[in-house]
């Protein structure tokens, strides 16, 4: 019996070891270009759209593929209910981006939206709403038992007695980093730790769960994408650092844009794996292409981690 | 319906010429008393005959005068009997084993025709001990990758026991276990079936021409028949293997009369490893195990009536423990399933068996940290009553007639969830109820010696009852419109569904028969999955106004021969299946959109094809056995919210199948077998295109449409060396001083297994990643390719004493 159970572990352990992974290729056909639009309407910002073409998926990148993906002289026009606002590309650093100035282009609460781009013989339209924005009630820091320094940001929140809003959290450190880490983020010291608001995964969620209720939840830090920053691997990931001063980003949004982030979340987690199914985005474009337009009424908090 | 019937039997009866009279009873084995299924009564001289159904029990009528009877089973010796038919008259038989025959010239397994001769398309009977011998994966003997080795049946990958059957769904499939069905029949996500093969007398598959005493289901009946218990004297059998050990008790009650078996099997993963886990470790408590339990009590109460009362409750817990995090979760899951049938005999001719069915099948997670919890459930409840007649006019009918009534209780899903003091609103938990019923009439009917067909009607009903709770969404905001509230027992929507099954041989000598067959099938069930591969979170979701049900039609013909002397079968089938009111989960669907709300929200409908021959070639009997199968088929699916209505391969569409499955007895003790498989990969969705976020910084990949590629091709060959200890030692009579031979009292075996034998890597599945940087500007994109099982080498001790 013992020998069994020797033979049994060793086994076992073999087992787990020898399963494995390997490249392989497949041998895909050429596939068309997409008309990709990805903006942002927010709350007292103005507009900033983003047009690119897709790569096939296993297209190398180099040095050029980014500047290559944008889309240039695409006529784009954003309607507010009242009036046609021509938007404007502006192209710096290589990114080209489609805004305006014009006041009637500034985000507006509770106000409709909708994007009209022609760009040769492809036309999209995409529509969106800014919704009235809610404040969080409180925001507090709490170092996690296990680690002295690091802990998650808590918020208490009231939700409004009606039901279908809908919410996204974002939160950057706008402290600076106090030392090196090892390379390649060997020279960090000084630089604000987030360069813009960070979503965590789970950022967004609809309020079927807690409509009219008064209750405390929690984020771990979000990180820039595939950007890795120096503490985004290792014991400092997704936590937030004693000191750090941290401006949370609480913004409200529509329903399309809450089943999109979820989408678009729940894809970069799982990667292929088995216990989800692939599938395209629910984007909320109509027409020769395929994006999302963002609306977000936003509403700022500001927290020193103590 | 009492008046057809009665009409219908006087029509049948009236077939009858001259002064007939009946003989029956029951065929069992002598040393256990176990009821012999499917054995034959044949009536040498006269062609005719007929076989025992599942309880053993036989009955047929002929004219007066003697008759020469045989009787005969698989492995066991024949017996004949000449019977003189004055009366009717009650033989009960009791066959020897083969082996157990001494001083006799020992009869190979019968030399049956009956893969030629009966109308039963599609049906393959499995016998215990071949199972045993077949190569296994980790030692474990498991009928549901025994039966996927079988032509027209495929795996549901890599170590799965899930199958697919003709181009179906793994939840149009009808386990049965002792007449109570068994909803999720897989311990560890699949790997391993529930099935404990030392407490299973029988099992039964029928892929194709389903008769009408079965429904519920599109494509196929696995039909398991428990072991009765050893009515003659107490017995225990066992087996330790790599990853769990089991232990079978049995034996009589009173001798002859009433018996019990009591079956059970646990894995030791966890024990194992837990002595590995410092008491420091932040997973300290984590582990998984799997158990179940299999009991079953046998009462003759008269030579007309038996009692059978057998369970089986079997638990999957997966727990998962990080201190450090302050989080942990934990994940049970399992069935449990009560059956109390009533055999009676009415006359020699008519048998009725009346089945009282409970089945349970349940899965939670929960989980969470001091601060937050929650918690997922979602199960199913039936209660079944039924009864089954069997009427047995004369040689020229077998009829059988009956009906059936289930109870549903679902619960898609219930949800909890709370932060510190504050409950979130989960909403009520939605349980879904609903009526099942069924009344059903065949006759296998020898209209010439040539000429058989299976004439059957089954007339389904399904009710959607109250209380439920609808809710009206408004698709752009998620928001409830309205909800509409039905009361205790509202009927909120009826189905009617009339199933026509025909079949038919014809057979053009003694060694080969065509056969056809044709049935119309409703399932008022459905199982939707959000993952790409069968998962205990799965759901089975009933019809409702919103769902319809499941119709399938099947259509099948083939050519079946037997060779030297029914030493060899072969035969070639053809099929084409139509499936309509599929379900399948819409693109972008998560778990928690099921609160306030209804499941059958998230669903889109659509309806598929299958297509195919298989070619199957066995060698019944010697030393050296086993098969051959091939399949090459198409399945086709076609949803109206995907791929914008288009026709897409289903995932487990396999072009061609091939299964060899070989034995060889070396010696009588020791026996070697192999597997080999062959199957077109599965179909997959593959990602195309990608667009780079500059809002999120992600790379957002565009897939492919529904499974427009294919993974490499399966294939892996197993072995298996099963090597007996001598059954018998050798002693001294103390009295005579003679060396005489006497059997021991334990008796064991070793089995050696290695599965996947070259260690193919094959695919089980397939992720997407990049090497380099992308925010650099260098980045490779590439496709990897997950094998999850290399050579796995096995060994298992068995006992019995």
């Amino acid at each position: 019996m013992k020998s069994i159970i020797n033979i049994s572990f060793t086994l076992l352990v073999l087992i787990i070891n020898l399963s494995c992974q390997k490249q392989i290729e497949f041998d895909l056909p050429d596939v068309e270009q997409t008309l990709v639009l990805e903006g942002t309407l927010e709350s007292g910002q103005p507009p900033v759209i983003f047009l690119t073409n897709s790569q096939g998926y296993f297209d190398p990148i180099d040095s050029s593929t980014f500047e290559n993906v944008f889309v240039h002289d695409a006529n784009v026009i954003l309607f507010n209910g009242t009036e046609n606002i021509p938007l404007q590309e502006i192209t710096f650093n290589g990114i080209s981006v489609y805004t305006s100035l014009d006041p009637a282009a500034i985000g507006e609460f509770g106000t409709n939206y909708k994007l009209t781009v022609q760009s040769g013989d492809k036309e999209l339209i995409a529509r969106t709403k800014i919704p009235y924005s809610l404040g969080l009630d409180s925001l507090w820091f709490e170092a996690y038992p296990a680690y002295d320094s690091l802990g998650f940001i808590w918020s208490k929140f009231t939700d409004p007695d009606t039901v279908g809003n809908c919410y996204r959290w974002f939160a950057q450190r706008i402290n600076r980093y106090t030392y090196n880490y090892p390379p390649p983020h060997d020279s960090v010291l000084g630089q604000m730790k987030d360069s813009r608001p960070l979503a965590p995964i789970g950022s967004s969620t609809d309020d079927k769960l807690f409509n009219g209720l008064t209750f405390d939840f929690v984020f771990a830090r979000g990180e820039d994408g595939i950007f890795e920053g120096p503490d985004d691997e290792g014991i400092e990931e997704g936590f937030f650092k004693r000191g750090d001063t941290v401006v949370v980003k609480s913004t409200t949004t529509t329903y399309p844009i809450y089943l999109y982030v979820r989408a678009m979340e729940n894809a970069a987690v799982s990667n292929g794996s088995i216990f989800s199914s692939p599938g395209n985005l629910p984007y909320n474009v109509e027409g020769d292409g395929i994006g999302i337009l963002y609306g977000y009424g936003v509403a700022y908090d500001t927290l020193i981690c103590e | 319906m009492k008046k057809f019937l009665f009409v219908y039997f006087t029509l049948v009866s009236s077939f009858s010429f001259g002064q007939q009279h009946t003989l029956s009873g029951y065929v069992k084995d002598v040393n256990s008393g176990e009821a012999l299924i499917g054995a034959s009564i044949f009536i040498e001289g006269e062609g005719k005959g007929t076989s025992t159904n599942v309880y053993g029990f036989y009955s047929i009528t002929l004219e007066s005068g003697n008759h020469k009877v045989k009787y005969s089973y698989v492995g066991y010796k024949d017996i004949i009997r000449t019977i003189d038919f004055q009366d009717h008259v009650r033989v009960n038989i009791e066959l020897k084993e083969a082996q157990d025959v001494l001083d006799e010239v020992v009869v190979e397994a019968r030399q049956t025709d009956e893969n030629t001769t009966s109308t039963q398309m599609g049906k393959v009977d499995l016998s215990m001990d071949k199972i045993k011998t077949i190569p296994a994966f980790m030692g474990e003997v498991d009928v549901l990758k025994t039966i996927q080795f079988l032509p027209g049946v495929s795996s549901g990958g890599e170590g799965n026991t899930g199958f697919y059957v003709r181009g179906g769904g793994p939840d149009q499939n009808l386990i049965l276990l002792d007449e109570a069905t068994v909803y999720n029949a897989s311990h560890l996500f699949g790997f391993f079936s529930v099935f404990n093969a030392d407490a299973i007398k029988n099992v039964s598959l029928i892929k194709g021409g389903m008769p009408s005493n079965y429904g519920g289901r599109l494509s196929s009946v696995l039909d398991i028949t428990m072991k009765d218990g050893n009515y003659k004297s107490f017995h225990a059998d066992g087996g330790i293997g790599l990853i769990a050990s089991r232990l079978t008790l049995q034996g009589p009650i009173k001798e002859d009369t009433a018996s019990f078996i009591l079956s059970g099997r646990r894995t030791y993963i966890d024990v194992l490893t837990n002595p590995f886990i410092k008491d420091s470790s932040a997973f300290k408590g984590s582990g998984y195990f799997f158990y179940d339990l299999t009991a079953k009590l046998n009462w003759r109460i008269s030579d007309k009536d038996r009692l059978f009362l057998s369970g089986y409750f079997g638990r999957d817990v997966f727990s998962f423990k990080n201190k450090d995090l302050d989080f942990e979760f934990n994940v049970p899951w399992g069935n449990a399933t009560a059956s109390l049938r009533w055999n009676h005999l009415f006359s020699d001719r008519l048998f009725v068996n009346t089945t009282a069915v409970f089945t349970d099948y349940n899965f939670e997670f929960g989980g969470g940290s001091s601060n937050f919890n929650f918690k997922l459930a979602s199960g199913i409840r039936d209660g079944n009553l039924k009864q089954d007649f069997t009427f047995y006019p004369n040689s020229l009918h077998n009829v059988k007639f009956g009906w059936n009534y289930t109870l549903h209780r679902f619960i898609p899903s219930s949800v909890g969830a709370s932060s510190g003091d504050v409950e979130f609103d989960t909403g009520e938990t939605v349980k879904i109820f609903g009526n099942e019923a069924a009344l059903y009439l065949l006759d296998e009917w020898d209209i010439t010696e040539n000429l058989k067909v299976n004439l059957g009607f089954r007339m389904s009903m399904y009710q959607h009852i109250g209380p439920f709770t609808r809710y009206y969404k408004n698709p752009s905001t998620g928001t409830t419109d309205s909800i509409k509230e039905y009361g205790n027992f509202e009927t909120i929507k009826t189905y009617f569904g009339p199933e026509p099954r025909f079949s038919a041989r014809y057979l053009f000598n003694d060694n080969s028969s065509i056969k056809l067959g044709i049935s119309h099938n409703y399932q008022y069930i459905h199982l939707a999955s959000i993952s790409s591969i069968s998962l205990p979170t799965d759901l089975w979701f009933p019809s409702t106004e919103v769902v319809k049900p499941q119709i399938g039609t099947q259509y099948s013909a083939g050519y079946f021969r037997n060779f030297i002397d029914n030493k060899y079968e072969a035969s070639v089938e053809l099929y084409y299946k139509d499936l309509k009111n599929l379900i399948e989960y819409k693109e972008n669907s998560f778990p928690e959109d099921n609160l306030n709300n209804n499941v059958d929200n998230q669903l889109t409908f659509g309806n598929g094809y299958s297509y195919g021959a298989e070619f199957f070639v066995k060698k019944r009997m010697g030393d050296f056995n086993g098969w051959v199968g091939y399949t090459w088929s198409k399945t086709m699916r076609l949803f109206e919210d995907i791929d914008n209505g288009e026709w897409f391969p289903a995932k487990f569409d396999r072009r061609n199948d091939l299964s060899v499955v070989l034995q060889y007895d070396i010696t009588p003790r020791i026996n070697v077998g192999a597997v080999f498989v062959y199957a077109t990969g599965n179909s997959i969705s593959l990602p195309e295109r990608r667009w780079y976020s500059l809002q999120e910084n992600r790379l957002i990949t565009v897939w492919s449409k529904r499974n427009a590629y294919r993974m490499d091709p399966y294939h892996r060959m197993d072995l298996s060396l099963t090597i007996d200890a001598k059954e018998k030692k050798e002693d001294i009579n103390p009295e005579t001083g003679e060396t005489i031979l006497r059997k021991k009292k334990l008796i064991s075996s070793w089995n050696f297994s290695v599965y996947n034998l070259y260690n193919r890597l094959n695919p089980y599945f397939i992720f997407f990643d990049y090497s380099g940087d992308p925010v650099q500007g260098t980045a490779d994109f590439g496709a990897y390719q997950v094998s999850l099982f290399p050579i796995l080498p096995s060994i298992t001790w068995n006992f019995k004493f």
